[in-house]
């Protein structure tokens, strides 16, 4: 499949794709870009050019928080946690985005 | 949370900036590494790494927008930048931010005035509603004249439409106090109905009542200042009796409230200089009643009278006009033709002041918006030379909406630099203008530089420094890069649309500023015309003395002295007069007969009296122009001297193409009076109005005013006069002793303000212009750099490069300067009411004004030409 450039997902589709992939345990930037690959088999290849803004701006919301760590090499990197508040939100786009894409299906079956 | 990160986010930046680094810095680390593991060498995984990783300052940015509040960021980032513009061109910051502050300051001031005098409301409760009453005589001219006691109460009687009436006039006293000489005091003889009319109460004791005038009872209010001073504020003042005469004892039974001042300055007939009515009044007593035979011609009263709720002007001038028909019909000889008019006291208070306050009021915005067009010329001056600048940034991605705030920002800087300035300038040119302010102005003394002024100035500082940066600001952030690149280095095109702004605007500078200039001069040639005016007496050696208490009734006493002043080496004459001119005739305007003269139909004619003795022409230097003078005993005895004097103008009016001399005037109650000398005419009331026919009788009165001719300058004998008043005539109270001259410079105070004012604005607009036009020339001459040096290069010569500057300021100055022209002449019609004697040559005043300033602005423009043709052309095409 081809690869498919991130600069056409739309932003709110990249801010649920971080959050999902924070769902279970908090990672710092360069885990996010691999996991969210790794759950879209290869399809959606983020770039950091977006992912670091995308970032910036769920924390500025408060559905993710940052804390400095300790990465698996021993350097020091940020790492991201979901919030209470980003759990509800994950939830809440996860059913959004389920009902526009079912509509969306729908229309494209009927043609 | 959201609001503190995003405070953290201002204040925090580097750390931030640091942290956001330091992760970039991880992923791609981390990024290389699995490129590495996935097979690359080091070099190859890195590169791999970098370039997925996209432009790392971009992304920061971007990451940076969502973080912060980014126009605050900007808003900072442009103050910084402005305020380093100020520091790396000191020398433009330093021009245009004094340049404003003149401008400011000027208008604080005038703003200060205009709401300290003309929107300042007057003391009393409902003071709209108070008016003068003038009596008129249309026949004559007399549009302001004083009225008699009679007529007081006629109107207090027969009149509806006012609440309250009363009548004021001054009077004096002499405080005898144990310790040394009489001290005068000054004040006003009331009806108590005034405490009705004003809506004032006593702060002590009780107001005056009718029956105080009746009972010989003599009572007096004395003023909260006087109070104080004397009686040290105790309560025990209220009951006391002062002794204020040779035989007059009068019991102090109340307290006027404090600050008490009655604009009487204002009143009708009364001149400049009369300390008697202005200021604070130090006493106030009962006025006398006239019984029903006074003297109706007697005109010497005030009227200040309350129009009832409810009735306006109009309908109190109609009624008023009935009660003087009525009046006229039932007393013909002394009321035909009279008629009697209220007048607004507060439009009648400003109204000597508004039209001077408007004429500066336009001077000071014309100077104001002189100012923001130098500034913007400066700005836009500016601008032409960083063009290749402002393309630079919009190249490297400043949207114009960026470059149209950062220039604001900047001018916004030099506007504050200007507030600043002009915020100091102002405590200081508001205390010059109270302390050169002529007295006559109401309020002047209070006027302050308050809260309110200072927030004007800062919202003019704004405004300033909108106006003049938009149209800069505007024309530069339409900067197309490429054409602005490209000029650059072809050799210095102007951009057309900044250049026509730019000329427009000194062009407009240049106006406004010629404007101004005739403005002053058309003052200084009136005020030059009315310094030189023929008063008809000779005023500067001259001392006045007020001279009271002398009322003796054997009038030796008044004798002995002027003989003993006669006497005196330095002194050439002494005279007596019951008031001296320009100080508000006590006037008494008396009708007279002529014998052997029909009775004219409306009435035998009035003329101006005045009441002297001893050598008075002589000492005022009047010249006696036929005849003879009173002699001594005519001057002390008036029931034995059936003589009068008269002015020429008396003589040519009531006895055209024939002598004066010998001819008998029929008095009433003065009796036949012959003719035995005509004098020259006198400008009695004010230096602007024309003579009128006067004629004189010999009277040396208890309280009048002595007049010495003095050898030598008068104010140096003052100590000397008035010892020998002391020393002559020991029971004598003696005022101020003042030079003759110093009282006509009273009256032309007013005028040497104006005058002041706005040569002032015209010299700031002199140099405002002037510095407008030498920047122009300065940028165009490092504008046109390399092109001048290229001229000089392919042969030009100095004078070449010379006339083409020149040229470039001359055209400029021209165009300017003959619309400034034509506005003047247009000034002309708005000033007329503040010339005196505008004439034919006035026009000659605005070409030389013209002239000076056509002077000034080429020698601006010569540094700059100069500097033009120093330009070394090896150098000038080197450079960028």
């Amino acid at each position: 499949m081809p690869k498919t450039e991130s600069a056409e997902l739309l932003q709110g589709t990249l801010d649920l794709l971080i959050l999902k992939a924070l769902q279970h345990e908090p990672m710092h930037g360069f885990a996010i870009m691999l996991r969210i690959r790794q759950l879209s088999d290869e399809v959606l290849q983020v770039e950091q050019g977006s992912l670091y803004p995308a970032l910036y701006r769920l924390e500025e919301k408060g559905w993710i928080k940052a804390e400095w760590g300790l990465s698996e090499n021993n350097r020091r990197a940020r790492f991201y946690e979901l919030t209470a508040a980003g759990r509800k939100q994950l939830t809440a786009e996860t059913d959004a985005w389920r009902r526009v894409s079912a509509a969306i299906n729908l229309v494209l079956k009927g043609a | 949370m959201k609001l503190l990160r995003k405070l953290r986010a201002l204040f925090r930046k580097e750390k931030l900036d640091a942290e956001m680094a330091e992760e970039m810095r991880h992923h791609l680390d981390a990024e290389t590494r699995r490129n590495l593991a996935a097979g690359m060498s080091l070099d190859d995984a890195h590169h791999v790494a970098r370039r997925q990783f996209g432009g790392v300052e971009q992304i920061k940015e971007r990451a940076r927008d969502e973080r912060g509040w980014v126009w605050l960021e900007q808003s900072c980032q442009d103050g910084r930048n402005a305020l380093r513009m100020v520091r790396k061109n000191p020398g433009f910051a330093v021009v245009a931010g004094g340049v404003l502050g003149v401008g400011i300051a000027a208008s604080v001031v005038v703003f200060s005035a205009v709401q300290g005098i003309l929107l300042r409301p007057l003391q009393f409760p409902g003071a709209d509603r108070l008016v003068w009453i003038y009596a008129q005589h249309p026949a004559q001219g007399i549009t302001s004249e004083r009225v008699s006691a009679i007529e007081v109460t006629d109107m207090q009687e027969r009149s509806e439409a006012f609440s309250a009436v009363a009548s004021i006039h001054a009077r004096r006293l002499v405080l005898d106090t144990d310790a040394g000489r009489p001290h005068v005091l000054r004040g006003l003889a009331v009806r108590p109905e005034l405490f009705d009319v004003l809506g004032v109460e006593p702060a002590a004791g009780r107001r005056l009542l009718p029956s105080d005038v009746h009972q010989h009872d003599r009572v007096m209010l004395i003023s909260h200042e006087l109070w104080q001073t004397r009686f040290g504020g105790s309560q025990a003042a209220v009951g006391t009796m002062l002794r204020v005469g040779e035989n007059e004892h009068r019991m102090i039974v109340g307290i006027l409230p404090p600050g008490l001042e009655f604009p009487l300055a204002r009143a009708p007939q009364v001149g400049n200089g009369s300390a008697m009515t202005t200021g604070i009044q130090d006493f106030w007593i009962p006025a006398s009643r006239p019984d029903a035979n006074g003297n109706r011609a007697e005109r010497f009263a005030t009227v200040v009278a309350r129009l009832r709720p409810g009735v306006e002007l109009d309908s109190a001038a109609s009624e008023l006009k009935v009660i003087g028909r009525a009046l006229a019909a039932e007393f013909p000889a002394t009321n035909t033709g009279w008629e009697f008019a209220p007048v607004s006291m507060r439009a009648q208070i400003l109204g000597g002041t508004g039209p001077a306050l408007k004429i500066l009021l336009g001077a000071v915005t014309l100077v104001f918006l002189l100012a923001c067009a130098n500034v913007a010329t400066l700005l836009l001056c500016r601008g032409l030379v960083r063009q290749p600048e402002l393309a630079l940034r919009v190249t490297l991605g400043a949207g114009r909406a960026r470059i149209l705030r950062q220039l604001l920002a900047e001018s916004l800087m030099v506007s504050a630099l200007g507030a600043a300035a002009g915020a100091m300038l102002s405590f200081g040119m508001l205390r010059l203008f109270v302390a050169f302010g002529p007295e006559s102005v109401p309020f002047l003394a209070q006027l302050r530089v308050d809260g309110s002024v200072l927030g004007a100035a800062l919202v003019l500082a704004i405004a300033a420094g909108l106006l003049a940066g938009i149209v800069p600001g505007w024309l530069f952030s339409q900067t197309d890069p490429q054409q602005a690149l490209r000029a650059r280095t072809a050799g210095g095109t102007e951009a057309p649309r900044a250049t026509t702004w730019r000329n427009a605007l000194v062009i407009g500078q240049v106006a406004v500023t010629v404007v101004l200039l005739c403005g002053a001069a058309l003052l200084l040639r009136s005020f030059v015309r009315l310094a030189g005016v023929d008063l008809g007496y000779a005023p500067n050696s001259v001392l006045t003395s007020e001279l009271g208490g002398m009322k003796t009734p054997r009038g030796d006493d008044r004798a002995a002295l002027f003989q003993w002043l006669q006497g005196l080496p330095w002194v050439e004459a002494a005279g007596a007069v019951h008031s001296l001119p320009l100080t508000g005739k006590w006037s008494i305007r008396d009708r007279f007969g002529i014998e052997g003269q029909e009775k004219p139909r409306d009435g035998w004619p009035q003329a101006a009296l005045s009441f002297i003795g001893f050598d008075y022409f002589k000492a005022m230097g009047i010249p006696l122009l036929r005849g003879r003078a009173f002699t001594i005993e005519e001057s002390l005895h008036l029931e034995n001297a059936p003589v009068a004097i008269v002015s020429e103008s008396f003589a040519r009016r009531f006895f055209p193409g024939d002598d004066a001399l010998g001819k008998i005037i029929l008095a009433p109650g003065i009796r036949e009076r012959r003719i035995v000398g005509v004098v020259k005419d006198t400008r009695d009331v004010r230096p602007e109005v024309a003579p009128e026919p006067q004629f004189y009788l010999p009277l040396v009165l208890g309280e009048m005013k002595l007049v010495v001719r003095t050898v030598g300058e008068p104010a140096g004998w003052s100590a000397a006069l008035r010892a020998e008043i002391e020393a002559a005539a020991p029971r004598a109270s003696i005022g101020a002793v003042t030079p003759m001259r110093d009282i006509v410079a009273g009256t032309r105070v007013e005028r040497r303000f104006a005058l002041l004012l706005l040569s002032g604005f015209a010299g700031v607009a002199l140099l405002l212009g002037a510095v407008g036009i030498y920047a122009v020339l300065a940028y165009t001459v490092a504008q046109r750099h390399r092109e001048i040096g290229i001229r000089l290069a392919l042969g030009a010569q100095a004078r070449d490069i010379l006339a083409m500057i020149l040229g470039q300021g001359g055209r400029m100055i021209w165009r300017g300067g003959a619309l400034g022209l034509l506005g003047a002449l247009a000034l002309l019609r708005l000033l007329e009411s503040q010339l005196f004697e505008a004439s034919a040559t006035d026009g000659a005043s605005c070409a030389s004004a013209v002239a000076v300033f056509g002077i000034v602005a080429l020698a601006a423009c010569w540094l700059p030409a100069r500097r033009a043709t120093k330009v070394d052309p090896m150098v000038a095409l080197r450079c960028e």
